[in-house]
């Protein structure tokens, strides 16, 4: 009769912990699918039946694929793998039999560990796979020494990680860092929210939901107000009659008159899968791998695919200069459509003479005629632009910025639209804002003689609350969130926030020093120290923090050998060997090659007191090793005996011999 | 006995072939993660690259400090299994999943090795008459991680003699034995007087035993046989008819180990050696061994 192979379980255990941080990723069905497919390995272990034959699993493999593949709509994004990996490992516990298909299951987890970084690089992943890295180690420990127990097998793995440490650290440190990829980046994370080069009604309201992090932004002095806190991404030149959209941007070869207001902010931009990031108002230059656009937003050559952080120095108050003839493309209209709009900015144009009363008009326009914000606004029909300047007047920071710079070009205005977040909340641990996509934002600016390209927001007329608290605050309490709605609920996310908070904070801890360590990181360590100005120098510091790494290692090493204990061997052999310590100190050490009989009659020799206690204790251990197996209660008995055992104490002998 | 302490030098290291796959995962992960510039996963790859350098120097440290005392092997007959017995002990630390084994041979021993001394007997089939040498002995271990083992090879000189394969043939009948002696030509009937019992001792001949007293609870005795006077037989090399060495050296031993079973007082003669009639364990070895080692060129020295 074959035993149950007693690895299937802690392999099992091992692949679940790897794959927790899929739950939350994956369709529930492959999460069902995965646990019940280990269910069924495990109960087909303990219960020592037979696998199920190679065809079952031949058939279910691509049975589990076709179904992945429906379920993301045959794409074949980052999450198709992740299914698809998880199917797998699904199903490669059902042909464990041999050592090697341990092996590899032990380093299918690895790989399952890894492909979870490449979604998520947050502090807690990290702990994640801190442990999971630990618990899987232990597996492959135990598939390779199968009598150790479970916990002396996980204190075995956490012993080398800890000793592992400071190579992990100085290899990371020195690695040499590319910046670029060898080949293409599947953007496992691509399904993320963020601005596309159209602006079309809907957009932003559904970002309005998504509470994910946009980027946080670090201030070099205090945080400005909340009304200034209009982070610029794309500006939207050309408007088709439905949507706006950004077209093609040169560099810039703008002159620009700076005020003296500087602002200086080092913003880490979570990846986003576009070109562009965000800037406030006008920033002085452009970061490496970026260029500053003629309409002063900032595109990189790449898609920003890793969290990137920069430091910017943005002008605060500016005079753009004068209006360049390509910059005519903020006065293009179609030529058809929107009647009543244009008849309205062709009434203001007539009675102004000055573009600022041209823009208080539309202002005061659109706060005195019943406009209201909303996330969830009337569908629009026909003329988009006339329907929700006289008919529906309800709708969000699109329509409303819109709609004004449609006004404003009818009006012989230069005007364009402006995409980009509002705001940002300070987190109190950290003294940095955090934007979210939730404070996704439109507005207009427009090109006014006194003061070049102007900022003017329609939405902050209609609801300034958007400017001051953020979006949830501005909205009518029926399309608040749940958590601001509710009184009971609105208490809890008070206590619930700070802590929110304070895990952001340890976040950007962890982003700054080892998510966001780069090269130009890396050259700075690097020379930082160097004194002399020479480059031997930096190599000799790097090669000495390398070795001193090494030395920490192998000390930490030779201190973990000496500190050892006794091996976790059965409970009789480890009985056994305390009753030979506890002689060995005070009557004699056991020969090497002295069997038990032979040492207790010698030690009885020695001591007739003693002779009774260590004849009962050696022929217990010897039954128990070299009889026919024992039962428990003969352990149990060994072991008290052996606790109780006291060389050193002089025994009254009943038997005067 | 022989007595051997591992110390370091000497020991070799070797990725097994996880230790490569692992070496490849781990490169993999390396580029993946720099080609998306992702720092955590190359955190990963360097963690599991310097936990896989950290087993290494366990593997080291497993095997070093192992006292290995080589036990003399049991002589065999040609086609039996050799057993060599290794007593193993740790100096001072514990070690772990330690495979023994002879390099010639498939036959491994895995055994978990405590402070406490133990006893592990690799077998080796020994098909040849003469000294048994089973080469060195491998002591490999893969602990903790299975990605790298460290070799040590040990020449123990340890070697177990093996006797000729006895092969019974129809030589019991008297005439293919040179018979000497005050009456030459007697049967071996003589064996067939009982005589009486005396308590058994060890290395007796177990067919002997009177299990009737056994069973009785009486204990061990063995039937005392009359011992056939005066007849003493010589198995002479000469008499047998064949050409063949290696049968003719077989069919001697199966004859002494007859005429020891029965008690015989016999005698062995070879060319270039001959053992006078004795009878007894000691003689029975002594002319095993004579056969065994007949011209034989190896003969190690063994204590």
């Amino acid at each position: 009769m074959k035993m149950p192979d007693k690895d299937i379980p802690a392999i099992l255990a091992a692949l679940v912990i790897a794959v927790i941080p899929y739950w939350v990723r994956l369709p529930i069905w492959i999460t069902l699918w995965c646990l019940f497919f280990w269910g069924y390995a495990f109960q087909t272990t303990c219960r020592n039946r037979q696998m199920p034959k190679p065809w079952l699993r031949q058939t279910l493999i691509p049975l589990g694929l076709l179904g992945v593949l429906f379920s993301y709509d045959w794409a074949l994004a980052g999450d198709t793998f992740v299914g698809m990996l998880a199917i797998m490992v699904s199903l490669k516990p059902l042909e464990i039999r041999t050592y090697r298909d341990k092996m590899i299951t032990v380093f299918l987890s690895y790989a399952v560990i890894l492909t979870h970084l490449l979604f998520d690089n947050s502090f807690f992943t990290a702990l994640h796979m801190l442990v999971s890295v630990c618990i899987t180690t232990a597996v492959l420990i135990h598939i390779n020494h199968t009598i150790a127990g479970v916990s002396a097998n996980l204190k075995l793995s956490a012993r080398i990680m800890i000793q592992a440490f400071p190579l992990t650290i100085a290899l990371f440190i020195l690695f040499p860092r590319i910046q670029g990829h060898f080949w293409g980046v599947f953007n496992p994370a691509a399904e993320r929210t963020g601005f596309s080069e159209r602006l079309s009604p809907g957009d932003i309201s559904s970002l309005a939901q998504d509470n994910a992090i946009a980027f946080r932004v670090d201030f070099h002095g205090d945080i400005p107000a909340p009304d200034h806190l209009y982070w610029r991404g794309i500006v939207f030149w050309y408007f088709t009659g439905q949507s706006w959209e950004r077209g093609n941007r040169a560099p810039t070869r703008q002159a620009y008159f700076p005020g003296t207001e500087t602002v200086q902010y080092t913003i880490s931009l979570e990846p986003h899968h576009k070109r562009w990031w965000f800037a406030l108002d006008l920033p002085e230059f452009a970061p490496r791998q970026v260029r500053l656009l003629d309409d002063f937003t900032l595109t990189s050559w790449r898609r920003v695919t890793v969290r990137t952080v920069y430091t910017l120095r943005s002008h605060r108050t500016y005079h753009t200069g004068p209006l360049r003839y390509w910059e005519a493309a903020a006065l293009e209209l179609p030529p058809q459509g929107n009647p009543r709009a244009r008849a309205l900015a062709q009434d203001w144009r007539r009675q102004n003479r000055e573009p600022e009363a041209i823009v208080a008009n539309a202002l005061s326009f659109l706060k005195e005629n019943g406009f209201s914000y909303t996330l969830r606004p009337t569908p629009l029909e026909g003329d988009s632009i006339d329907d929700f300047l006289f008919r529906t007047r309800n709708g969000y920071c699109e329509h409303f910025a819109s709609a004004f710079a449609f006004l404003m070009r009818a009006a012989q205005i230069p005007a364009r639209i402006v995409g980009g977040y509002l705001g940002g909340e300070r987190n109190p641990f950290g003294n940095y804002l955090i934007v979210r996509q939730s404070d996704a934002h439109a507005w207009v600016e427009v090109w006014l003689p006194k003061t070049g390209w102007t900022r003017i927001d329609p939405t902050s007329v209609i609801a300034p609350a958007r400017v001051q608290q953020g979006s949830a605050a501005a909205l009518p309490p029926a399309e608040r969130p749940i958590y601001l709605s509710s009184q009971y609920l609105a208490a809890l996310y008070r206590y619930w926030k700070p802590v929110q908070f304070a895990w952001d904070r340890a976040n950007i801890g962890w982003n700054l020093l080892v998510i966001g360590y780069s090269r130009s990181q890396q050259r700075e360590l690097l020379t930082s120290g160097d004194l002399m100005g020479a480059p031997i120098k930096r190599i000799l510091i790097g090669l000495l923090i390398l070795s001193a790494a090494i030395a920490m290692g192998v000390w930490v090493f030779f201190r973990g050998l000496r500190k050892s204990g006794p091996l976790q061997t059965d409970r009789v052999q480890r009985a056994y060997e305390v009753f030979c310590q506890k002689l060995a100190r005070t009557i004699r050490p056991r020969r090497p090659a002295q069997g038990p009989i032979d040492y207790a009659r010698q030690v009885a020799g020695q001591r007739a007191d003693l002779a009774e206690r260590v004849a009962e204790i050696t022929g217990l251990y010897v039954r128990l090793r070299y009889g026919r197996g024992g039962n428990e209660r003969d352990e149990k008995r060994l072991q008290t005996l052996v606790k109780g055992f006291k060389p050193d104490k002089i025994y009254r002998t009943n038997h005067p011999n | 006995m022989q007595a051997y302490t591992i110390r370091g030098k000497g020991i070799r290291f070797r990725p097994t072939g996880y230790g490569v796959l692992f070496g490849v995962v781990v490169a993999a992960m390396t580029l993946g993660s720099v080609n998306y510039n992702n720092n955590l996963g190359l955190l990963l790859a360097f963690l599991l690259g310097a936990m896989a350098m950290a087993s290494l120097l366990y593997t080291y440290k497993n095997i070093t400090g192992l006292q290995i005392l080589s036990m003399a092997a049991r002589p065999v007959f040609a086609g039996e299994t050799a057993v060599y017995e290794l007593q193993v002990c740790a100096e001072a630390l514990p070690n772990r999943s330690i495979l023994f084994s002879f390099k010639q041979s498939e036959e491994t021993c895995q055994d978990m090795i405590t402070r406490l001394p133990r006893r592990l007997s690799l077998r080796i089939p020994a098909d040849q008459r003469g000294w048994h040498n089973p080469g060195a002995l491998r002591v490999e271990t893969r602990y903790p991680f299975g990605l790298f083992r460290s070799i040590m090879d040990i020449s123990l000189n340890i070697h177990c003699l093996v006797y000729p394969k006895p092969i019974s043939d129809s030589f019991s009948t008297a005439q293919n034995y040179a018979l000497s002696g005050s009456e030459g030509g007697k049967e071996l009937s003589g064996m067939d007087d009982f005589k009486g019992l005396q308590p058994y001792l060890p290395g007796e001949p177990v067919e002997h035993i009177y299990w009737k007293a056994f069973s009785r609870g009486q204990g061990l005795q063995i039937k005392q046989f009359v011992e056939p006077a005066g007849t003493v037989i010589v198995f002479d090399w000469n008499s047998i008819k064949s050409a063949d060495v290696e049968h003719k050296l077989s069919r001697l031993c199966d004859a002494v180990l007859k005429a020891h079973r029965f008690n015989l007082f016999y005698g062995l003669n070879l060319p270039g050696k001959s053992i006078p009639p004795d009878v007894g364990n000691t003689h029975r070895r002594n002319c095993l061994k004579a056969l065994a080692l007949f011209q034989t060129s190896v003969s190690p020295d063994i204590s």
